[in-house]
């Protein structure tokens, strides 16, 4: 199984996906557990990095599409966020399993759904749009 | 679908999608230089077109538009290659 730092360029303590339980070129599924650490507050997860993880997920989506065609993700850019609500505190020690799927792709840019569980609770939800740049 | 008919949904994509008054929506308006769409604008563009007109638009049909009566004409045209233009 490819690892998550060969798809994408994020290193810690930014990168808070921990596993690929899925990867398509149309659907990723990443998951992460949260661990105190700078992006918490002793209790719960800092909410932007919600929208991080389903950001990291996508980079790993498009990061595996890429390199299936002998090319890689120079730089993924996060450019555009619509209706992303998040619905509950993810709390430290909890795992989450950040879902996205391929609305459309139009030249360098790909339009997602992009969910974020946690067990049965829809933690987090919403559109992201983002400007891939494809590297030799 | 009448050209009147498709102009008027278009202009409701960029009245409610990019919040540009209708009175600027004519169809010599270029959508970048008057309309001040941008290239990260292409993709919702063209989102909310195909859910509008249920139509498949192509990375080539958007690199032919410069101006509302482009799209007009690119919608039509999408419109008729899946029949459900009326005769």
């Amino acid at each position: 199984m490819i690892s998550i730092t060969d798809l994408i360029h994020h290193r810690p303590p930014v990168l808070c996906i921990d596993e690929i339980v899925e990867c398509n070129e149309t659907d990723a599924t990443c998951a992460m557990t949260v661990r105190e650490g700078a992006f918490t507050d002793g209790e719960c997860l800092w909410e932007p990095m919600l929208l991080e993880a389903v950001a990291q997920t996508a980079a790993v989506m498009s990061g595996n599409r890429l390199r299936k065609i002998g090319t890689k993700l120079e730089r993924g850019l996060l450019v555009g966020v619509r209706g992303f609500a998040i619905h509950r505190e993810v709390r430290v020690g909890e795992r989450v399993v950040c879902h996205v799927k391929v609305l459309r792709r139009l030249d360098q840019f790909v339009l997602v759904d992009g969910r974020v569980t946690c067990g049965d609770d829809v933690v987090a939800e919403g559109q992201l749009k983002f400007h891939e740049v494809v590297g030799s | 679908m009448t050209p009147q008919e498709i102009h008027s949904l278009v202009e409701r994509v960029l009245t409610e999608e990019f919040e540009i008054e209708a009175s600027r929506i004519v169809p010599t308006a270029r959508l970048r230089e008057e309309l001040g769409l941008d290239s990260l604008d292409g993709l919702d563009l063209v989102v909310a077109l195909e859910k509008e007109f249920g139509c498949r638009i192509t990375e080539g049909d958007v690199k032919s538009i410069r101006t509302v009566g482009d799209v007009n004409g690119m919608i039509e045209l999408r419109l008729n290659e899946a029949g459900s233009a009326p005769a």
